[in-house]
């Protein structure tokens, strides 16, 4: 037990050190990628939470990444002299609260009926998105300006730069995702994989199943918020694009690829999605028939997703505990 | 008053065709209980085999019979290869394969016919027009109402009246049960199955020279389908038919009483019944 | 079975991950470098194909000319599957390690929009011959942004005036357009200049906006006939076009269209005889009749004399793609060398002789000046099989020129 833990801090420490030099290391380039795997990973476990944790398929994502990437450019750019951090903040709850909302439709249902109401509520969102020119700009998009970020004892930052954008980015990913994991572990996040398991079991033992539920859809929704503002102050620019069918799928194909059944498997897909996106995008303009391939075959052949091909030797060394979901 | 008339006419033909699209995808859910998300790709297939039927063959005509077997082919294909080896996984793992399905042979259409929107001519017979009050109405448009009002029927009839019918939605209920009465459960749901995508492939033909065959023809066509589905009631015929015609209608009186809407006229109908009915307007409460 | 497969989807991934670190191509030094974001993947393939043809096209000819300032020219194409945020990463990919410092795209206002901010940020050129929105020289200006094709409003009046001019007994004027961004600025660009220039009695009976990727336009289409307008004005692309075309002589329309993109290969030849006498206009069509055009047309046909049919000549994209590439270029050329600051200077105010006229870019917006050509499609054309526009009416510039202080850009007063 103690061993395993030791092992643990140790992982831990590794990564940290390894994030905290990853800049010298890395040409800009790739170091812009670092940064784009770093908040499609959040996004990609924020689905997790739905798909690998509570046991549904929403189609409708990209809402609350959407949502949180236009009130990041929002609050930067309505409220005079809005420091970056609550700006974050701010997105993470409007997306939050978007989620809730939604969520309370949704949640009732579940299977088929749950992934369409999400479809259907996502192209709602988008065509007030879209028709709400004066606000969003439209299909024109609108872009973030930056300024300056002041942080206690450090001073202010350059968010031009590359580096500062790096590391804001990669701290509150980790936070967001030390939070998530925290929040699994706590009692009431473990009813809501109980609750996954065997619905109406969960009821009779007194849960409220509606409200585990909704509260794992908000939380989703918040962190998919987060990682939607993130993408906005890296992009400078946020378009329908945030916001829109395709972007729900993308992160679909993330978390499931990358594999639902572990808390990082999602972050692993978020991943190869950029490598996909980056590389097999240059070798064949046919990219996304082997992303579906590959998708594919994964379902029928390993529902554990990439990270359940890595042999057993690998991976127990590096995360013995893995969640539930996906385990058959 | 005559433009009224007009519009109602119009509303009619679209909602019809809207219908058409989702008969199969109706069927397949009813019976199945498998949202097949792939029915888009299959319609889309559907109108690819058209274009290229009627370059070989040189008739429509054959198309409407030929282009549904092959896509009934392909969903034969789909079931057994594919779609059987996950049933046990649940909803969520069938529906995530036929999304992967959907979003495969969408790329493969592309790679296959080309990016750029192809040209399927109707028949001489189909374009003209028919007198119709004090002007006239395109031909093709009844053409497309005739197709899915026998579409229709034949669907109620083999629903409700069959035997068919009766031991799918008692193979849903109870799998074991059907099997040991000696019915092959299996074989019932790859009928099920390919008939429904031949169906998908059916409205794929008629839409073909209406709506022109163009790569994102699929997609735009895939909200529209589960709108109908979500308002009607999942599985339900007449529950689809109700809603297509009710979106047919809204469109076109909508755009002349609030154009401005028309962007979410579906999306703001479907909020409201499912406020008022969350299982739609002829679903068995979920 | 299950294992064999799991053993060999990780060997792919694998395989995959080591293709990684395969090392990338790195410019010469006698290069210059010019990146093409476009979409070569997705439903828009067929319109990033045709603006990348026109910009290498022109890049082989600058090289046949024995380069520029001494060196050879090279495209750099990438894909961006019309999303900014990867056309944004790609851009700063073509930057950091193809040392490029020109980017353009044609395809989409948000791509341009969002590789201005990119640009900005690593001072280079960021040029666009096919994204419209009036505030990527308005509003959105940055200074590393040059516009070589039309904006909407310069669309919408060249449009205006074909009309208004060739037909002025026509009193009834209807706006059809998608239900956004787009489709808006340019219904803004048809009433702006009607209201100049309407003849006597002449009005704007209706006006009504249908969400992009409308499949049934016959609820539109009656609408409009009931207005009894004869002459319909539309933004329109796409299967918005070609279905509003189909759809409106299914039912036996009896109006005079004039649109942005008719005068496409693609489109015409799907609608065939349904588009006759309707109107296009443009900075490029490949029917202008001058002695540039023609040798632009032999060279090119030349060298896709093998293609289909609809890519044999070149297109309003292709032309608008090549042209601005050439003028550029010459920018670079005046500059003398390929910095920046330099370059932008050059350009700034700089004339050149396109296809169809003498154009100048703005220097306060950095919007090219240009005439505008409008022509109407013909029953026979002498380059395809199907109706195509005939030689067109060369609108002179300043009658389709939005005025520096309408621009809404500061630099402009």
């Amino acid at each position: 037990m103690t061993h395993t833990r030791t092992k643990n801090v140790l992982t831990v420490l590794i990564v940290l050190a390894a994030l905290v030099v990853l800049p010298y290391l890395l040409t800009e380039v790739q170091l812009n990628m670092a940064i784009e795997i770093a908040f499609f990973s959040l996004f990609a476990v924020s689905y997790n939470l739905l798909l690998g944790y509570g046991g549904v398929l929403s189609f409708g994502h990209a809402a609350y990444f959407g949502t949180g990437a236009y009130f990041m450019v929002f609050a930067l750019k309505y409220v005079a002299g809005m420091p970056i951090l609550p700006a974050v903040l701010v997105s993470g709850v409007a997306a939050g609260l978007t989620a809730a909302i939604v969520g309370f439709f949704c949640v009732r249902l579940g299977g088929s009926y749950f992934a369409l109401l999400t479809l259907a509520f996502n192209q709602l969102i988008y065509a007030i998105a879209l028709k709400w020119r004066s606000l969003t700009g439209g299909d024109d998009g609108i872009g973030l300006d930056k300024h300056d970020m002041y942080l206690p004892f450090v001073g202010n930052l350059d968010t031009m730069s590359t580096f500062t954008v790096y590391y804001l980015t990669v701290i509150i990913v980790l936070i967001s995702l030390w939070l998530i994991r925290f929040f699994l572990k706590t009692p009431y996040g473990n009813t809501v994989a109980c609750v996954k398991d065997n619905e109406e079991r969960a009821a009779f033992i007194g849960y409220n199943v509606f409200r585990s539920k909704l509260v794992l859809f908000t939380m989703a929704g918040f962190f998919a918020g987060i990682a939607g503002a993130l993408f906005a102050f890296f992009e400078e620019f946020v378009s329908l694009d945030s916001i829109n069918m395709a972007m729900s799928t993308e992160v679909l194909f993330m978390a499931f690829i990358g594999g639902t059944g572990s808390f990082l498997g999602p972050v692993l897909g978020a991943a190869v999605f950029i490598y996909f996106t980056e590389w097999v995008s240059d070798i064949t303009e046919h990219w996304e028939f082997f992303l579906g391939v590959l998708f594919v075959l994964l379902i029928l052949y390993a529902n554990r997703g990439i990270i359940g091909l890595i042999p057993e030797k690998i991976k127990n060394f590096w995360s013995p505990r893995s969640a539930s979901a996906g385990e058959r | 008053m005559e433009a009224y008339a007009v519009q109602a006419v119009h509303g009619v033909v679209y909602g019809m065709l809207l219908f058409l699209v989702t008969s199969g995808l109706t069927l397949v859910f009813g019976m199945m209980g498998v949202l097949n998300m792939a029915h888009a790709a299959f319609y889309m297939v559907g109108a690819y085999f058209t274009y290229s039927l009627v370059q070989w063959t040189g008739s429509f005509w054959l198309c409407l019979l030929l282009a549904p077997i092959g896509v009934g082919i392909i969903g034969a294909f789909v079931e057994r290869a594919l779609l059987r080896k996950v049933h046990t996984f649940g909803h969520a793992h069938e529906l995530m394969l036929t999304f992967g399905i959907f979003y495969i042979l969408a790329e493969v259409v592309k790679w296959i016919w080309g990016t750029y929107p192809l040209t399927v001519v109707a028949p001489d017979v189909l374009n003209g027009s028919v007198p119709f009050l004090s002007a006239t109405y395109p031909t093709y448009r009844l053409f497309i109402l005739l197709v899915s009002v026998i579409v229709l029927f034949i669907l109620a009839f083999i629903m409700q009246k069959t035997r068919i019918g009766i031991i799918v939605r008692a193979a849903v209920f109870d799998n074991e049960m059907v099997d040991i009465l000696g019915v092959n459960v299996q074989l019932v749901f790859l009928g099920v199955f390919s008939i429904g995508s031949a169906l998908a492939g059916l409205a794929g033909v008629v839409a073909a020279p209406f709506l022109s065959t163009y790569p994102g023809m699929g997609l735009e066509i895939l909200v529209d389908a589960f709108v109908v589905i979500v308002i009607g009631g999942f599985g339900s015929v007449w529950g689809a038919l109700l809603a297509a015609l009710m979106i047919g209608e809204l469109q076109s009186f909508g755009i002349m009483l609030i154009p401005e809407l028309a962007l979410v006229f579906q999306f703001l109908l479907m909020a409201i019944v499912l406020v008022w009915r969350p299982q739609g307007l002829f679903g068995e409460s979920a | 079975m299950r294992t064999t497969m799991k053993k060999i989807l990780w060997a792919v991934c694998a395989t995959a991950v080591l293709g990684m670190f395969l090392p990338a191509a790195v410019p010469a030094a006698d290069e210059i470098v010019f990146g093409v974001i476009e979409p070569l993947s997705g439903p828009f393939k067929d319109v990033g194909d045709r603006y990348v043809n026109g910009a290498k096209f022109a890049i082989e000819q600058i090289n046949a000319e024995g380069g520029l300032l001494g060196k050879k020219v090279v495209a750099a194409v990438e894909d961006d599957a019309l999303k900014p945020a990867i056309a944004a990463r790609k851009a700063k990919k073509l930057i950091l390690k193809k040392k490029t410092k020109f980017i353009m795209t044609g395809t989409g206002s948000h791509i341009t929009l969002s590789l201005a901010k990119v640009a900005k940020k690593y001072k280079v050129i960021n040029l666009t011959y096919g994204t419209e929105a009036a505030k990527i020289t308005g509003s959105a200006f940055t200074p590393y942004t040059f516009r070589c094709c039309l904006n909407t409003d310069q669309h919408s009046a060249a449009i205006v005036e074909y009309m208004v001019r060739k037909y002025p007994q026509y009193k009834k004027y209807y706006i059809i357009c998608q239900d956004y961004a787009f489709g808006r600025e340019a219904a803004e660009g048809f009433k702006k200049k009607f209201k100049e220039i309407a003849p006597k009695g002449a009005r704007i009976v209706g006006e009504i906006f249908h969400p992009i990727a409308t499949k049934d336009f016959a609820p539109y289409v009656s609408a409009i006939m009931a207005s009894g307008a004869e002459v319909v004005l539309s933004g329109n692309w796409g299967t918005d076009l070609r279905l509003l075309i189909k759809h409106g002589a299914s039912l036996g329309w009896k109006v005079r269209l004039g649109n942005y993109f008719l005068n496409d290969p693609l489109v015409l030849q799907e609608v065939g005889k349904d588009s006759i006498g309707h109107v296009a206009a443009d900075a490029y069509m490949i029917t202008i009749d001058t002695p540039e055009n023609k040798a632009f047309l032999a060279k090119w046909a030349t060298k896709y004399k093998d293609a289909p049919l609809a890519y044999r000549y070149p297109t309003l994209s292709t032309g608008r793609a090549y042209y601005a590439v050439r003028f550029m270029a010459e920018a670079i050329r005046k500059a003398g060398t390929t910095d920046v600051q330099k370059v932008i200077k050059a350009w700034e105010g700089m004339e050149f002789q396109a296809a169809w006229g003498k154009v100048r870019m703005r220097a306060c917006d950095h919007q090219m000046i240009t005439p505008g050509v409008a022509s109407e499609v013909l029953p026979t054309s002498e380059y395809f099989d199907f109706p195509y526009v005939g030689k067109p009416m060369i609108i002179p510039a300043e009658a389709i020129t939005t005025p520096p202080a309408e621009t809404g850009n500061p630099r402009c007063k």
